[in-house]
């Protein structure tokens, strides 16, 4: 489903990631582990090409995202056409990002009304099915702002899962969140692994990644240096920076 | 869930503060007492003549000149939205070139004082005696005709205060789209959502609440530019005043005539302002204490 080959990224003079291979298959979900600063986020933004990346290819579904391939050379899209190969791909950020004039119900039927993929009353019906699915359909209602961190992040799932993603992409959905809230975002994204959705995720919590990964890989440095069954790789992680991190967290 | 013990009467509790306090009362006294001394000397102030207001407050002139100063706002406002928010777009924009114009043009029309603008549109028929649509640099024109039947009083009003008031505008959006956070883009762009949409539903709605007490209070100086307007003898409310008062000589009830009508329209444009800003106003966390309570149930 996603194949990242030799992908690289700079910002200015900072080598932020220096040739990433990762393959996520279809139904799987792999957790991508790391300290901060190893590059996880720039990772996941070069997939959906919030940022472009220097050199490397990157495709969800076979296909590229922000490019096309012109023998050695990649090709930038026009930004229509990044919009259509997006939608392919939904993204859950730490901060929420939620619209703060559009109440929880238009945050989740938005996108595909804008998009033209469901007329308004499929939208709001899918965008109602999907709030029961986070547990939080009598908010429907409600703004962002009347929202806990917690309510806010699953409303950004079930926004992101109105456009029927092909891959989720989680850009540690539970950081900025109090630690009694983060179960109910956890919870979300369990039910979703259950439903063989493909999903990478970045995330800081082990024991969550542990449960829910098919595979885990670990990211030091801009690489990513180990992948592995999760408990294989808690058990024993074959790189020194993957020991050293876990000996840290644990 | 619910707990329903009762708070006993012994607990300490805040006492609600009184709404009425003496310094209110104090304050309504002074303020009844300085209206009656304003208002007595109003009445009995002979160039301030009450019956020469009623008579002319609906006279068919001034209520003209009302009219017309209505249409000139709305006409300026017109050029001044669009032209403010093509300066903007070309401030915010990645071509260098627009950006130069965009200052250039914010440069030009804040620095000259708008009466000399508007002089300036009024004798352009002194440097460009004919208008011509047609082919630039000598070529064949299309359609002709003498500078001073396009540069009419209207026009020279509508083009002086307009442009000037687009430079100000452009920096009212400016600022109202800034004013939007980043991210919020990069969300809209996850989504896939064409560029158009992410402006027109997700950055315009949000920066409105940025724009629209501003431009409000820009709209209200738009209507009082309008009086320049007079210079020029366009027929608006103050141009109207002015030509009774020179016939007649009674300016101080004629010019409050038209304070009167400014005062009006100012009123109503408050009201405008005052809907745009609620339109646009973002629910905030009032439910949280509710919904929170729940969330950890």
């Amino acid at each position: 489903m996603l194949e990242v080959h030799d992908a690289w990224k700079s910002f200015g003079s900072t080598q932020v990631l220096r040739g990433v291979d990762l393959q996520v298959g279809g139904g799987e979900v792999v957790c991508l582990l790391g300290r901060s600063g190893s590059g996880k986020t720039t990772l996941l933004r070069c997939i959906n090409h919030l940022e472009a990346v220097d050199a490397g290819v990157i495709t969800v579904d076979g296909r590229l995202v922000g490019y096309r391939l012109d023998g050695e050379r990649l090709i930038p899209l026009k930004e229509c056409e990044v919009a259509l190969r997006r939608r392919e791909i939904g993204m859950v950020f730490q901060q929420f990002h939620l619209f703060p004039h559009l109440s929880v119900l238009e945050n989740v039927a938005y996108a595909p009304v804008a998009t033209r993929r469901m007329t308004r009353a499929v939208a709001e019906q899918t965008a109602h099915e999907l709030l029961q699915k986070v547990g939080l359909v009598e908010m429907a209602g409600l703004y962002p702002a009347q929202l806990s961190g917690g309510q806010q992040q699953r409303v950004a799932i079930a926004r992101a899962l109105a456009m029927r993603p092909k891959l989720m992409l989680f850009d540690e959905p539970t950081s900025a969140l109090d630690p009694d809230l983060v179960r109910g975002v956890l919870d979300a994204i369990r039910a979703l692994a259950r439903e063989r959705t493909t999903m990478l995720v970045v995330t800081h919590e082990l024991t969550f990644a542990r449960e829910v990964a098919d595979r885990v890989a670990f990211m030091a440095s801009g690489r990513i240096v180990e992948t592995a069954a999760p408990r294989e790789f808690f058990e024993r992680p074959r790189t020194a920076a993957a020991n050293e991190f876990l000996e840290r967290r644990l | 869930m619910a707990d329903s013990r009762e708070r006993p009467s012994s607990t300490p509790h805040l006492v609600s503060a009184r709404r009425i306090t003496p310094s209110l009362i104090l304050s309504a006294l002074a303020g009844v007492f300085a209206i009656a001394i304003v208002a007595s000397a109003a009445i009995r102030a002979p160039a301030l003549d009450w019956s020469t207001f009623r008579q002319y407050l609906f006279s068919s002139t001034v209520r003209k000149g009302a009219a017309n100063t209505v249409l000139l706002t709305i006409l300026c406002e017109a050029l001044a939205i669009a032209s403010g928010a093509v300066v903007a777009a070309l401030l915010m924009g990645s071509n260098a070139v627009g950006r130069i114009v965009g200052h250039t043009y914010q440069w030009t029309f804040r620095s000259v004082p708008e009466l000399a603008q508007l002089l300036f549109w009024f004798n352009l028929a002194l440097v460009f005696p004919q208008f011509k649509i047609g082919i630039p640099f000598g070529g064949p024109s299309l359609w002709a005709t003498n500078m001073n039947t396009v540069m009419t009083p209207w026009t020279a009003a509508i083009l002086g205060i307009g442009l000037h008031e687009g430079a100000y505008l452009a920096e009212v959006f400016r600022s109202g789209f800034l004013s939007v956070d980043r991210v919020q883009i990069d969300a809209a762009r996850a989504l896939g959502l064409p560029r158009r949409k992410l402006v027109v539903d997700i950055i315009f709605p949000q920066a409105m609440r940025v724009i629209a007490p501003n431009a409000g209070s820009r709209l209200i100086g738009t209507l009082k530019l309008t009086a320049l307007a007079s210079v020029l003898a366009v027929p608006e409310l103050l141009y109207s005043v002015q030509s009774i008062y020179s016939r007649t000589f009674e300016t101080i009830p004629l010019l409050l005539v038209a304070t009167a009508w400014y005062m009006l329209m100012v009123g109503v444009l408050r009201l405008l302002q005052h809907w745009l800003e609620r339109r646009y106003e973002m629910p905030q966390g009032a439910a949280v204490d509710v919904v929170g309570a729940e969330a950890l149930a």
